[in-house]
């Protein structure tokens, strides 16, 4: 870890608030080295189950035709491109946490960081299930990558679906391989509290050899440093690139150059409040209040209340713009999404992302854990009608005459569903065996690594002219 | 003839039952277990002949056993003619002259026919009514053919049988008549239009004297011959030449789509409709009507009034007319005579609009011509007659010659009366035998005769019919019918001309025809199709070289010179008054609620309801499938207390999302009630309810079985079509209809341009400019569109994908606005055409109809009392297309000719493209629609130059480029490589009956399509997205009359 040499632990609220390093091993390791309680395991199995529903789901989808779901002409998307951009804005927050705060140096991003890079990875599994599955042809999807073969078959490079799938791929690539990154010294830390021979290999095999000498943890935080930088303008380009599926089309209401900042700011927005939905959950259930403490619960509801804000933002903007333009069919998309057959959706959006996380000016409320709980749920709610009524906007276009409805089937509602199956089975698995917090990073921010920690007769200044 | 194989056990696996022996031998089975067969590490060692083919043979039978189901490959079987037929070369279709008659009266037909199927239906230019053109009833016959619900063999007491039982029974029976005369024997049949089964039914009543014989069809013109019989004392049609028309009053008449001889009339009216041809020829039209029909949509002045209120206005303009001078000669007191004023004051029509409609078709005099419709009362078509001798327009705007269905059918009452008389007859026991002719009575009549019940009491009904419907159950015998393209026969069409229909195919079950069936059952000298329509041609051709000229019918589809010659009408005094004080006793009382019953613009009087083309088929003014309603008007659906589920919430449509289900309303007419949702239609008249009679089949196939309402449970034989006996009330019952456009308003988008002919002619160039309606950004410096980059038609070939659109034949369309009438013939044309599946009420509801063109339907003006404005939406073909942008697998591309092309096997199903099209014209298949086909007869229908699309794909409109591909060929053979123009015809344009859609190569300057491209009028739909699409339109001009503008204003 690169220290910020002058951060001084006293002027700062305590990051962890613990005794010593061994205390913070044995928090972290011991859940995944004891036997799963009870709690666990009837999570694992409720997340099983809601898994095998959406590959039900998806298999039904298969057989019969994409006619199963609710999606029509006009409205060629629906909840499938809704759920994936749902998804995939959640990862970001992961991204964001670990990158971008690593590289301005905000230190109490490493009670939380692991958590969300995981949340990515799994956000993005479910994700990325949605675009594979709303094809007509899942089984010639393969003509959207650029393979050469025999059948003149070559991809659309003009198309955002298909810098979509750069998008997605490169990021989630780049995300296992941040979270892995990340991994090394922890699983080593595992490795070798391991008991068993078996634990004790595998172990051995992802930890790559770990032995914690200088010179690992120098390549480390070069690597770690480089990934960083790699995955920074991932967290803007890939919601950019989702968002040019509708920017670049012609349809009203989705061809406005606003969308990729207000899609980045409302993909932040949403990682951060699910980061923090999860957060509360374990933090209850695994007791780690020494490790996750108010401030960083505050920290994060004042993103909220940023990117919330910026939301809100990007909402006023375009209802302005389209009444700036003077273009009839641009006035009337966001007359209809406020006004027209979908109102409701318009509305809930509004008082999930715009109201709700404007509660968060109140200290009392940032630092309630209840209040702050329903906000976030509030604000993924939000966030998911945000998509929907963008999606929707298909409904009524230019052609009065081709205007239609939309109405979900129990198959879409079933698979979305289903995804919280897949990501919960991942999460809980996740949460079981490996180590949920940056076991050496966590070290790293506590008063103990310190080099004067304990040289209290020494004025705090004193550490450079020491020559330590 | 056919090398379609229909039997469904006929897969695959019975294919490689050939190699039985070898896949059953334990050498077969070892060498499916090993990786590679024996032989194939042998063949080093020097390959023997007999090795070699024992591992293809078993290299052959691995892919036979190993070919997993979910590989999709058609399995077809390939068959050599044995003898090869005349001048038939596989691939290439032929046509046939054939005519189909529906109520009596012939249309002729061309049907083209691939390998022996026939496939799609074309209108015969030289039959006087098609003109080249067709009906909807015309295209959807070729689905009929293959309905698999057909009836296919004889059928008793509900049990399968046999001709020959048939037979053998029927011969027994009608012996017993011979003798007798034919006491108790009946026969029922709808109007004859075929002149050689009219001499077999002579033929009938001559053999069994005593028998009766009853004509009756729900939807006839009865009031028309018995109106214009009334003044002039003769069994005269009315002939309208449009064409010479410069005012036109319709009372109440769908001339352009529902009136006889539709095809002829639009075309003509049509003609007189450019405005190019100046205030002076350009004809205007007066619509006076109750609810809005399409020829109502392309009226200049459309008076809406109540039902029983249309007769009064034309008497008030007759009186007015009067009062302006013009003479009515023999008829001036009587029409004097006639009160109308206090009734219609009611109704809001003002004196001063009569005033100067009256003016207005004095002045032009001589070039005017009253149109009365076939749902009006006899005294309105003897007012109407006497208008237009008085307005001296006979032999100039309009002919009369000899009814060729009372030629046919006789003299008779009514149809209403004929069929009660049957049926008072059935009740009192009278009726001993029941011989019924493609007639389904059980059903499609009034319930008042309680038709069906008396159907119990007949011993014998023997029952000749397409399909198992409600009669047929209360059948003895039911008998399937052959169909048209089945059978020779012949018909008379509206104006006498007589074609000869040839069959297409050989029957496809064991079927008769009509007149087979009778040549019989009355020992006829002939009994073949064939024999009869032939001898009986034979007799009338005394005297010449019959087999030259037969052959030559046969070929033209026509007997040349034999429409009838105008007669001139004679002149009765008395009539009026006389059908006045008839009129008068049946005639509504004012005021108070009406409810009007006509046809079904899509099934008719319900024969079509298992036509699944025609069930999907939008209605034109409402554009509902699947089902009919009661429409009520926007007023009265507020007043009854149904509007809430209908509007939505500004009322510029009905609801799409906040109720799906409708309500349900309860209708009583007479005592009578049923139950049918509610519909709202603006444009219809206040206080007056609209039921489409054809709905509501309680037994025919499974297609039509249980759809809509029954309309015929609340009418009346006495007065079918109008009743002022009415109540309606909401039940609270809800209903799901699948609507396929909810929106009425254009929302002030500039979609559909219209003007005044006015102010057109003030300025041609600016009236429909881009500059007026709406503008994409022009450089001022090139002058051209502002781009981005490059466009496609100005790349010249430079790029991957682009191509020079100023080289080469370049497609394009042009679709006149003030020809279309909104028919959705082109629809049904194109579904034929294209392999169009039918998906089904349930995902027409979900929005998922598939048709390549939709008849965009939008009502201007205020919602009580709109103007109707249409217009045919398919893919423009844009040369910026954005469909091409946003598909990642490039399966939407461009051709060189201009055309966006569909590669279905290459397309993922992203449906990305369809959601950009800004005019949303691209279809999914959802579903495997195209399943339904499969091991069907249905897929006999199938164009074999159209790819059947799977599930997964997108489809849309492709210019039939099968067609344009096909020219290609033939001028290419001929060593031409440019196609001449009108040299290709698209489904649509062809079907057209008014030419409204003009096809061609726009690079060809002298090119119909590229001269239409440079009219004032063009216009392309959202230009201004600068897609440049290829399909513009020809903005709308109304010529209104500014004196009524002013009155209305």
């Amino acid at each position: 870890m690169i220290l910020h040499r002058d951060d001084d632990p006293t002027r700062r609220p305590t990051l962890v608030e613990t005794g010593d390093f061994h205390e913070v091993t044995d928090i972290i390791t011991i859940p995944a080295e004891t036997k799963p309680t009870a709690t666990w395991v009837i999570l694992l199995l409720m997340s099983l189950s809601l898994l095998s529903v959406m590959v039900g789901m998806i298999g039904y989808l298969f057989w019969e035709g994409t006619g199963v779901w609710g999606v029509n002409v006009p409205v060629g998307w629906g909840w499938a491109i809704v759920n994936f951009v749902w998804w995939i804005g959640i990862g970001h927050a992961g991204t964001l946490i670990s990158a971008i705060l690593f590289l301005f140096r905000q230190r109490w991003r490493t009670a939380i960081n692991r958590f969300s890079e995981a949340m990515t990875i799994f956000a993005v599994m479910c994700a990325g299930i949605f675009p594979g599955i709303h094809v007509g042809r899942i089984w010639v999807i393969y003509f959207v990558f650029p393979i050469p073969n025999s059948m003149g078959v070559w991809p659309n490079f003009r198309s955002p679906l298909l810098w979509d799938v750069f998008a997605v791929s490169t990021y989630f690539t780049v995300s296992v391989l941040f979270w892995y990154m990340g991994l090394i010294p922890d699983l080593a830390t595992f490795r070798d509290r391991a008991t068993t021979k078996v634990r004790g290999f595998i172990l051995s095999i992802f930890a790559l050899g770990w032995r914690g000498s200088a010179r690992h943890w120098q390549n480390y935080e070069r690597a770690y440093l480089i990934l960083a930088a790699i995955s920074t303008p991932l967290v803007l380009s890939v919601h950019s690139i989702v968002s040019f599926d509708f920017a670049v089309s012609k349809v009203p209401g989705w061809h406005t150059t606003i969308f990729p900042p207000y899609f980045v700011a409302g993909a932040v927005f949403s990682g951060f409040a699910l980061v923090e939905t999860l957060l509360l959950i374990a933090r209850q259930v695994f007791g780690l209040h020494k490790v996750v403490r108010m401030h960083h619960l505050d920290n994060m509801n004042k993103f909220m209340l940023l990117t919330g804000s910026l939301v809100g933002y990007a909402y006023g903007m375009e209802l302005f713009i389209a009444w700036y333009s003077g273009n009839m069919y641009e006035r009337f998309a966001f007359y209809n999404r406020a006004l027209g057959e979908y109102w409701w959706s318009y509305w809930i959006m509004v008082s999930c992302n715009v109201i709700a996380p404007q509660l968060f000016w109140f200290k009392k409320i940032r630092f309630n854990i209840p209040i702050m709980f329903i906000i976030t749920i509030l604000i993924n709610i939000g966030m998911w009608f945000e998509r929907f009524v963008i999606v929707i906007t298909l409904h009524a276009d230019f052609l009065p005459s081709s205007w239609g409805y939309y109405r979900p089937t129990w198959v879409d509602i079933w698979t979305y569903i289903g995804t919280f199956g897949l990501f919960g089975t991942f999460f809980l698995l996740f949460l079981k065996y490996l180590p949920q917090l940056a076991i050496a990073e966590v070290k790293g921010v506590m008063p103990e690594a310190n080099p004067h920690f304990g040289d209290d007769h020494h004025a705090p200044a004193g550490a450079n002219a020491k020559g330590h | 003839m056919s090398s379609l194989n229909l039997d469904p056990k006929n897969t695959g696996k019975q294919y490689w039952k050939s190699l039985d022996e070898l896949g059953e031998a334990p050498e077969f089975k070892n060498f499916l277990e090993r990786e590679f067969p024996e032989g194939a590490s042998e063949m080093g060692n020097g390959v023997s002949r007999r090795k070699f083919l024992q591992v293809m043979g078993a290299g052959m039978a691995l892919a036979g056993v190993s070919g997993c189901k979910m590989v999709r490959r058609p399995e077809q079987n390939i068959l050599p003619y044995n003898k090869m037929p005349e001048s038939l070369i596989p691939g290439v279709p032929q046509f046939y002259a054939t005519a189909m008659t529906v109520g009596g009266e012939a249309v002729g037909l061309l049907v083209e026919s691939h390998e022996g199927r026939p496939t799609k239906v074309e209108g015969n230019p030289k039959h006087p009514s098609s003109l080249g053109a067709t009906g909807k009833y015309h295209q959807a016959s070729v689905l009929g053919l293959y309905d698999p619900d057909r009836s296919q063999f004889p059928v008793k007491g509900g049990q399968s049988s046999d001709w020959s039982v048939f037979w053998s029974e029927a011969d027994a029976l009608f012996a017993t008549y011979k003798q007798n005369g034919g006491q108790g024997l009946r026969f029922l049949s709808g109007f004859i239009g075929s002149p050689s089964l009219a001499d077999v039914k002579a033929h009938v009543l001559k053999t069994y004297p005593k028998a009766v014989w009853t004509t009756f069809e729900s939807v006839n013109r009865d009031a028309q011959a018995q109106g214009i019989a009334a003044v002039t004392g003769a069994a005269l049609d009315p002939h309208y030449k449009f064409e010479a028309a410069k005012r036109v009053l319709s009372i109440d008449a769908d001339f352009t789509e529902a009136e006889s001889d539709h095809l002829k009339y639009g075309k003509a009216f049509v003609s007189t409709r450019n405005p190019d041809l100046g205030p002076e020829k350009m004809s205007r039209l007066y619509v006076v009507e109750s609810q809005f029909s399409p020829t109502g949509g392309t009226a200049d002045h459309r008076l809406r009034v109540k039902p029983s209120q249309v007769v009064n206005v034309l008497i008030l303009v007759a009186k007015e007319l009067a009062g302006q001078g013009l003479g009515l000669g023999e008829w001036t007191a009587e029409i004097g005579a006639l009160t109308a004023d206090a009734a219609t004051a009611t109704a809001g029509v003002s004196a001063a609009y009569i005033k100067e409609l009256a003016k207005d078709i004095l002045e032009n005099k001589g070039a005017s011509v009253v149109v009365v419709g076939k749902y009006q009362p006899a005294l309105a078509h003897a007012i109407g007659h006497v208008l237009n001798v008085a307005l001296g327009s006979v032999g100039v705007t309009v002919e009369y010659k000899p009814s060729a269905l009372k030629a046919l059918n006789g003299e008779s009452a009514g149809s209403y009366e004929s069929i009660a008389e049957l049926a008072a007859a059935m009740g009192s026991g009278q009726v001993e035998t029941l011989v019924i002719l493609d007639a389904n009575p059980a059903f499609g009549t009034p319930s008042d005769l309680d038709f069906a019940a008396k159907l119990a009491k007949v011993k014998h009904v023997i029952n000749l019919g397409p399909e198992a419907n409600e009669t047929s159950a209360l059948s003895e015998w039911h008998l399937p019918l052959s169909h048209f393209m089945e059978e020779w026969g012949d018909g008379l069409g509206y104006d006498g001309t007589a074609s000869i229909a040839q069959p297409l195919i050989q029957p496809l079950y064991a079927t008769q025809g009509v007149a087979e069936l009778l040549a019989g059952l009355s020992g006829f000298e002939h009994r073949k199709s064939h024999d009869i329509v032939k001898e009986y041609w034979r007799k009338q051709a005394s005297g010449m070289d019959f087999e030259h000229k037969w052959r030559e019918c046969l070929h033209d589809g026509v007997i040349a010179r034999s429409a009838y010659a105008p007669a001139h009408p004679g002149a009765v005094q008395g009539g009026i008054a006389k059908l006045a004080a008839a009129h008068a006793a049946k005639a509504p009382k004012a005021g108070g609620l009406e409810i009007i019953f006509r046809a079904h613009p899509n099934l008719y009087d319900g024969r079509y309801a298992n036509n699944a083309w025609l069930q999907e088929l939008p209605d034109p003014i409402t554009k509902l499938t699947w089902d009919n309603a009661v429409f009520v008007s926007p007023s009265l659906a507020d007043k009854i207390g149904v509007s809430s589920h209908l509007f939505n919430k500004n009322k510029t449509g009905t609801s799409m999302g906040e109720y799906r289900h409708r309500p349900m309303v309860r209708v009583t007419v007479g005592g009578k009630s049923m139950e049918a949702v509610a519909w709202i239609v603006p444009g219809l008249s206040d206080e007056t309810i609209l039921l489409h009679f054809g709905y509501g089949r309680r037994a025919t196939g499974k297609v039509g079985t249980g759809t809509g309402f029954d309309a015929y449970a609340i009418m009346n034989s006495a007065s079918p079509f109008l009743s002022g006996d009415v109540k309606v009330e909401s039940t609270g019952g809800l209903y799901e209809v699948a609507c396929t456009q909810d929106h009425w308003s254009l929302e002030g988008r500039p979609i559909v341009r219209e003007a005044g002919l006015e102010g057109y002619e003030e300025n041609k160039e600016e009236a429909f400019s881009e500059e007026k309606w709406n503008e994409h950004p022009v450089d001022p410096a090139t002058g051209k569109e502002r781009s981005l980059w490059t466009e496609a038609s100005e790349a010249k070939g430079g790029d991957r994908g682009t191509y020079d659109f100023s080289q080469g034949m370049q497609w394009g369309m042009v679709i006149d606005l003030n020809s279309c009438t909104g028919c959705n013939t082109c629809l049904l044309a194109c579904t034929a055409e294209n392999n169009i599946p039918v998906v089904g009420k349930e995902q027409v509801l979900r929005g998922r109809e598939m048709h390549w063109i939709r008849l965009d339907r939008y009502f201007t003006g205020s919602i009580d009392n709109p103007d109707l404005v249409f217009q045919p939406m398919t893919c423009q073909q844009c040369e910026n297309a954005p469909c091409e942008e946003v598909c990642p697998v490039a399966a939407t591309v461009h051709s060189h000719e201009g055309l966006n092309d569909m590669a279905y096997n290459r397309c993922v199903g992203t449906r990305y493209c369809s959601n950009n099209c800004p005019y949303k014209v691209r279809r999914f298949n959802f579903f495997n629609y195209t399943n339904q086909w499969k091991n069907s007869p249905l897929s006999m229908q199938k164009n074999p130059d159209v790819t059947v699309r799977f599930r997964g794909v997108m489809e849309k409109c492709t210019y039939c480029v099968q067609r344009i591909n096909r020219a290609r060929i033939q001028f290419k053979n001929k060593g031409q490589e440019t196609i001449p123009d009108g040299a290709v015809t698209p489904a649509c344009a062809q079907a057209c009956p008014t030419d409204a859609i003009v096809f061609g190569n726009i690079n060809d300057a002298s090119s119909r399509v590229a001269k239409l491209k440079s009219h004032p009028r063009n216009y392309g739909v959202l230009k201004d997205l600068n897609t440049k699409p290829r399909t513009t339109y020809l903005g709308r001009v109304r010529n209104p009359n500014k004196a009524i503008e002013k009155i209305q204003a």
